[in-house]
């Protein structure tokens, strides 16, 4: 029997095995006996090595997001705001992470030696030594520890995610893959969710009590150096269950590798711009966006936190429900384009998700209570999540294939700076003139600047009777 | 398969007035608003209770015994005996002292349970004192610490308190 599966596994052919045991003395049908147990042991041993691959993968994808669900980023702003860093400090944190990740993002296109070097399991392994660095800025109440430490964080989370999920690829197939697995867009933000929801349940309960009276490295440990250390041991666990897998090596992308030319192409690309109207428009619609959906998510959980904490169900799971609620609503957008694209056009889609995103800013400067909020917010992302889908079709529309690949390629280099500077400046109102003036600014330029910019275009290309 | 879609202007004015009406209904929406968080209810028990039934008193031995010892011209001991008068066990006590020119807060776990009924004997294992930094004493508190459905208290409104405590005899 052995024999029989061996000669099966090396030679995969059945007939060939059959000879080979008839060979060695075996009758006819003992031999087609032997085999056919053979095939089925075989069948047996593959379909237990694909439950454990698939039970991993699923332990992996769980931990994962439980861990960064109960140290999301809106609680770590929380921290350094309770630890005493001010707002200026904090919107500046976010501006530098999200300049950088655009800009690491294009050299990572075009140039593969830092990529190579951060691996998915690196990469992870990095992010737990941040979590146990920030666990300790957050045992020493320090916030510009915890701030500079989520510079490093989000990088090394960014790295991991563009890796990660191919290398889970190549452990296991699509079609090997079960419910859980092949839903895990939408599954994972379940998981998140409820990590973050029980993020906010711990810190609610023990923020304010004096039960965690446990003395580390002489200093009194408090409920978010232990919500990070918690987070330290389940990456750490989840890497475990990932160096099984260490033979499995990361995909390694095609990259041109010719960075210093894409830049310059990134800036030409930029001069030939201002000859196109409908792309100048498009361009400077989706960059105010994106930096008016950057600011709001900067100061969110911290404005929720320092208004509502006394309403709805606590500080931090006030935070938590209406984050998740982000989340979900984040994953509608795509859908309601893909279904009304054609039937309503997409440039209505545009207006009409620019407009939506208006209305998250716009309640929270009139701040009508955590109902209001909830609902504002669910609008809110939904219209910024439509806004993007809407978007790349009308690129698609609008501009040839191969230049719409020099725009996408190119639109991280341009706007990196842009978006340093600007969120920057959105930070310092909020600091000099306080939240909810900049979430009325916010409400203002997307109404008042990228709205009717939409909306010329749309007048423009109904002149030319071209439906977009 | 000729289907056509609507006018985009129009769709786009469709649009619009449903943005605008989605966003006043959200900020209309604060009629139902909810109610305010019940403390006791997400933040555990509350203090009250979790002090119901927690006292503690001074033993006088020849003198009130909480008194101070010196062991230098500067340096002392602040000593004391208490007794657990209530019902319920003490794991920790936190003991503010002000002195002339300044105060101090000490908190600290005791290592066995203060069961009720019974005596905290710290005649030789009291809190140490510097006159010349703090000067004389003034005013000494002690507030029992408490755990109540595995959360700790520090009882402040069932505390003890001496004013100008004696030199141990």
């Amino acid at each position: 029997m052995d024999l029989a599966k061996e000669k099966i596994k090396q030679i995969m052919d059945v007939e060939v095995t059959r000879q080979v045991l008839n060979n060695q003395g075996y009758s006819a049908g003992e031999a087609e006996n032997i085999v056919n147990q053979a095939l089925v042991e075989i069948e047996e041993e593959k379909k237990k090595e694909t439950l454990k691959k698939r039970r991993d993968l699923t332990g992996i994808e769980f931990l994962d997001r439980v861990a960064f669900g109960i140290s999301s980023i809106q609680y770590i702003n929380i921290f350094a705001f309770i630890f005493g860093a001010n707002l200026f400090l904090i919107g500046l944190t976010h501006s530098i992470i999200n300049a950088l990740q655009l800009f690491l993002t294009f050299v990572l296109e075009h140039g593969n030696r830092l990529k190579c070097f951060f691996s998915s399991q690196k990469s992870k392994f990095l992010a737990i030594l941040v979590f146990l660095l920030m666990a300790y800025f957050a045992l020493i109440e320090s916030y510009a520890g915890i701030l500079l430490t989520l510079i490093f964080y989000s990088l090394l989370i960014g790295f991991y995610n563009t890796r990660y999920p191919k290398k889970s690829m190549l452990i296991l197939k699509v079609e090997k893959r079960g419910v859980v697995l092949r839903n895990i867009a939408l599954v994972g933000v379940l998981i998140t969710s409820l990590g973050v929801y029980l993020g906010g349940w711990f810190l609610d309960h023990y923020m304010l009590s004096a039960s965690l009276d446990i003395n580390v490295m002489g200093h009194k440990l408090n409920p978010p150096a232990l919500i990070f250390a918690i987070a330290a041991f389940i990456l750490l666990v989840s890497e475990l269950i990932l160096l099984k897998y260490r033979n499995v090596k990361d995909v390694q992308d095609n990259v041109s590798g010719r960075l210093r030319e894409k830049m310059k192409q990134a800036f030409q690309f930029f001069s030939n711009i201002k000859s196109d109207r409908r792309l100048l428009i498009l361009f400077f619609g989706s960059a105010l966006t994106f930096i008016v959906s950057l600011l709001i998510n900067s100061y969110l959980g911290v404005y929720i936190y320092t208004k509502l904490s006394d309403f709805g169900l606590g500080a931090f799971r006030n935070v938590a429900v209406i984050f998740t609620i982000a989340l979900i609503s984040s994953l509608i957008g795509p859908w309601v384009v893909r279904k009304n694209a054609a039937t309503i056009g997409k440039l209505p889609l545009l207006i009409f998700g620019s407009l939506l995103t208006a209305i998250l800013p716009f309640a929270l400067y009139l701040n009508k209570g955590f109902t209001s909020m909830a609902l504002a917010t669910l609008l809110g992302i939904l219209g910024s999540s439509i806004s993007e889908s809407a978007l790349g079709l009308t690129f698609m529309d609008i501009i040839r294939s191969e230049t719409r690949r020099i725009y996408f390629s190119s639109i991280k280099m341009l706007l990196w700076l842009p978006v340093l500077i600007l969120s920057a400046i959105g930070a310092y109102v909020a600091f000099e003139f306080g939240l909810t003036i900049l979430f009325l600014g916010l409400a203002i330029i997307q109404v008042g600047i990228v709205f009717p910019l939409y909306f010329a275009l749309l007048i423009m290309e109904t002149r030319k009777k071209v439906i977009l | 398969m000729n289907k056509k879609g609507i006018s985009p202007l129009l769709a786009t004015v469709f649009l619009i007035a449903f943005a605008v009406s989605l966003a006043v209904v959200v900020v209309n929406i604060s009629a139902i608003e909810v109610k305010p968080v019940d403390t006791n209810k997400s933040e555990g028990p509350s203090m009250e209770e979790a002090c119901k039934g927690v006292s503690i008193d001074m033993v006088v031995i020849d003198i009130p015994y909480i008194c101070y010892k010196n062991v230098s011209e500067n340096e002392a001991y602040l000593n004391y005996v208490l007794k657990n008068e209530g019902i319920k066990d003490i794991i920790g006590l936190r003991v503010s002292v002000m002195g002339q020119k300044s105060s101090f807060t000490r908190e600290f776990d005791l290592e066995e349970k203060w069961a009720p009924q019974t005596l905290l004997d710290k005649r030789n294992d009291g809190i140490e004192y510097d006159f010349e930094k703090y000067g004389k004493i003034l005013q000494t508190i002690f507030v029992p610490k408490v755990l109540f459905k595995g959360q700790a208290f520090y009882c402040s409104s069932h505390s003890f308190e001496l004013a100008e405590p004696l030199e141990c005899p």
